[in-house]
């Protein structure tokens, strides 16, 4: 084929693609909730796209708002703050973020971290673990631990190397304090060092639980 | 009297709003609080078809349960009464104490209880009953020694009453449970042994179980029933409809928050897991996320743990966001989970589903 020919096809894949995918998230959309809900939405999810954000989470938003019997203005709020807070993130964490992880950032700084908590982990964006830090990141943050406190520990366990699996088993082990009395932000101090010296979760939440 | 006194204190139960009997009987209640132990209430009202006309009945407990928990001994102390009208009324309480102990695979069980009644039954009764469970099938020995007993036989005698000083019997049955999508199926069948055994010397029954909301559900039997005259229950071939109402109930974790079910991941297959739902004394367990599209699904009971609930999901390694709900309650995030913001003023709960080589390490 000549090389305008594939440019031809490119262009019209490109054009042809769009609305069919636009289409299918209106179809995912329609019987779920009210038409002007779905016009409203869709309409956000291609200004996502635009900004080259993620789509599904917001149907996903979408979908979540209507099961939880949202109306109009709540879902169009919802799906607007996700898009703002994952434009956000990716500023914060940069553009080669996993879906997965950006969405997490979004909910952190939904949870109460500001973006430029969020500039602290730049340097991890492409460490395995990172979804899993900023899931101890929120966990801690919603368990009342001041955020500088806890970017800082999930930071510190982040520069540790530590695997995915430490920072559930922090979550844990804070939980289990907290149901003997300790206050969450010393528990948490405590609980990440012990991780860190220890290199990671294995054979450890017995030994600490003692 | 007693009678007055019985249906009094179940109108009692019955009339209180369902909010408010439980913050007397669940937890935090005084009794609770005095006790230390869950309490729990439960109601069976039903109606039956038999030969010989149709009976009413209505047959509760008020009890206690202590310890709780896979491979540990859970016991339980309850007052169990009833009242039953099938040709003649008869009323009855007693006590019950059980004991039971749930394995991966195997759990043993045995209850006994004493009751005294009036009207027309036994006037007292002591029935022990030894369970051997395996999967989804029980196995169950019951001995039971009743006194004073005026029996009618489901009118297949004519409802002619006789009345044997003792009616000493063993019986031994066999059941199995199978789900059948939201609803529990089971079949049951049994054989009488003893001189004075009355009504039917063997049995097969079906039922179908199916919970309708938080603590109530619809039970459906039919087939033929042994005499089980202590609780005012008449054998014969029978056709029964009745319902179920379950309050309060063993704490899944005392501290923290007993009614939140725990939830885990376990991969299968790459890009296959299987979410596995603690959630004992559960008649029904759904999930909703980002999973299921924010479709509401109904998990299955594990045949061979019984407290455990599981859905297949073909997903690809991730963090997912779920809620939980137990017997049509409110939507949980599930313990072990991340609770988050959900931008609707409520929480969902964070799920790992992690790659194949992280795998066992899910939340």
């Amino acid at each position: 084929m000549r090389k305008g020919g594939w440019i031809l096809l490119v262009l019209a894949g490109a054009v042809l693609g769009g609305p069919e995918r636009a289409l299918g998230q209106e179809e995912r959309l329609r019987g779920r909730m009210a038409p002007e809900v779905v016009s409203e939405v869709t309409s956000l999810a291609d200004s996502a796209r635009a900004r080259s954000l993620p789509v599904e989470p917001v149907i996903q938003k979408a979908l979540e708002g209507a099961s939880k019997g949202a109306g109009l203005e709540e879902i169009v709020s919802a799906v607007h703050s996700l898009i703002r807070d994952m434009g956000l993130a990716r500023e914060a964490l940069g553009p080669g973020l996993p879906e997965h992880a950006l969405v997490l950032a979004a909910a952190a700084l939904d949870q109460g971290a500001s973006p430029e908590d969020l500039c602290e982990f730049r340097a991890h964006e492409s460490h395995p673990s990172l979804p899993s830090a900023l899931g101890g990141l929120i966990y801690l943050v919603g368990r009342g631990v001041p955020t500088d406190v806890s970017v800082g520990l999930t930071l510190e366990m982040l520069n540790a190397d530590l695997p995915a699996a430490a920072f559930s088993s922090l979550q844990r082990l804070v939980e289990q304090d907290a149901r003997q009395g300790a206050a969450p932000v010393e528990s948490a101090r405590v609980r990440a060092r012990a991780l860190i010296q220890a290199g990671g979760p294995f054979g450890l939440e017995g030994d600490i639980a003692r | 009297m007693r009678r007055s006194l019985l249906l009094g204190a179940v109108a009692i139960l019955l009339a209180s709003p369902q909010g408010e009997l439980e913050g007397q009987v669940g937890r935090g209640s005084t009794l609770d609080g005095l006790l230390g132990e869950p309490t729990f209430v439960f109601l069976h009202p039903s109606i039956a078809v038999l030969g010989g006309g149709t009976e009413r009945r209505l047959a509760g407990e008020v009890g206690w349960i202590m310890g709780e928990g896979e491979g540990a001994w859970e016991h339980a102390i309850g007052f169990v009464f009833g009242t039953a009208d099938h040709s003649a009324p008869y009323t009855w309480s007693g006590a019950r104490l059980c004991f039971a102990r749930r394995g991966e695979a195997i759990r043993l069980g045995s209850r006994i209880a004493a009751r005294g009644a009036s009207g027309e039954g036994p006037a007292g009764s002591v029935v022990l009953a030894l369970e051997l469970g395996v999967r989804s099938a029980t196995l169950r020995v019951v001995p039971a020694w009743l006194r004073g007993m005026p029996i009618r036989d489901g009118g297949e005698l004519g409802g002619v009453a006789q009345r044997p000083s003792w009616d000493n019997h063993l019986d031994a049955e066999v059941s199995v449970e199978r789900d059948l999508a939201r609803a529990r199926l089971e079949l049951r069948t049994g054989a009488r042994f003893g001189a004075g055994a009355t009504g039917p010397s063997q049995w097969a029954r079906g039922a179908v179980h199916l919970p309708i909301g938080r603590g109530f559900g619809l039970v459906a039997g039919a087939g033929i029933r042994p005499n089980r005259s202590e609780e005012g229950q008449v054998g014969g071939r029978f056709l029964e409809i009745g319902g179920t109402l379950r309050l309060g109930g063993p704490r899944s974790d005392a501290e923290a928050a007993p009614r939140r079910p725990a939830l885990r991941a376990e991969g299968l297959e790459p890009g296959t897991y299987v979410l596995i739902v603690e959630a004992p004394s559960a008649y029904l367990v759904e999930l909703r996320g980002d999973l299921t599209d924010w479709e509401t699904v109904a998990l299955r009971r594990s045949g061979v743990r019984r407290n455990q609930w599981t859905v297949r999901v073909d997903r690809p390694p991730g963090v997912y966001q779920v809620t939980v709900r137990v017997d049509a309650g409110e939507w949980l995030v599930p313990r072990g989970l991340i609770p988050v913001p959900d931008r609707f003023g409520g929480t969902t709960g964070l799920l790992e589903l992690p790659a194949a080589e992280e795998n066992g390490n899910a939340h």
